[in-house]
């Protein structure tokens, strides 16, 4: 198998300050990506969903977390899944909720999209290997 | 046959006391964030440990022992692209 190319879904539960996990995974996934493998999709969970605020605004000398995850996805064409339930708890919402729950602003930042753990379950189905961070 | 992966240190959580309980002939375990200090500092799982280093089937990533400014004792250092290529030659990744 080692020569093939293998399919990956990656879970991230970490934010993208006060914790490393989102940044591991990110690293995982460039790392998998440069050795030629795929990525079947990334689903944001628990606190992973504030990964894709787009009002995430670091010092301009610091990484951009969010913004990695975008570059990275939109080069290598995979999904980036957010929990819906774990994001609206904490304030990441898409236009469409936000007008559904009357809210002023929404701040899901692009490429990512608001979906389910029915989502998880087809990433983890449809994939080699299933990594958590 | 697993890979489990540890990201808190020994002296902050019971993961690596946990994992150990239940790792199985054949698992590897890949020290990984703040878990990377239990492969130098002294601690009461050390022991256990370096058996498991001596087997083989301990790793300890580059990047987290370079981060925090440690060299790791026991366990092979392995990057984050070896880390990708233990994913693959596991059937399955547990984290703790």
């Amino acid at each position: 198998m080692d020569n093939q190319k293998t399919k990956f879904s990656v879970v991230v539960t970490g934010a993208p300050y006060g914790s490393q996990s989102a940044s591991s995974a990110y690293q995982f996934c460039a790392a998998a990506t440069l050795a030629g493998h795929e990525i079947a999709g990334v689903f944001f969970y628990q606190e992973g969903v504030l990964n894709a605020s787009q009002l995430v605004s670091p010092a301009t000398d610091e990484i951009n977390l969010p913004d990695l995850w975008a570059t990275l996805a939109k080069q290598y064409q995979f999904p980036l899944e957010v929990c819906v339930s774990a994001a609206l708890r904490r304030g990441v919402v898409d236009q469409q909720e936000a007008k559904q729950l009357s809210l002023a602003q929404f701040n899901l930042k692009s490429p990512f999209v608001l979906s389910g753990l029915g989502q998880l379950a087809e990433l983890s189905a449809n994939c080699d290997r299933l990594v958590q961070f | 046959m697993l890979l489990h992966t540890v990201k808190t240190s020994p002296f902050q959580t019971l993961a690596i006391s946990n994992c150990l309980d239940l790792l199985a002939d054949g698992d590897t375990l890949l020290l990984i964030e703040d878990a990377v200090v239990a492969s130098q500092a002294d601690h009461p799982l050390y022991a256990q440990l370096k058996l498991l280093a001596d087997q083989g089937r301990l790793m300890v990533l580059d990047a987290d022992l370079e981060a925090r400014g440690i060299q790791n004792r026991i366990g092979t250092r392995c990057s984050y692209l070896d880390f990708v290529a233990l994913v693959i030659k596991h059937q399955s990744q547990l984290a703790w």
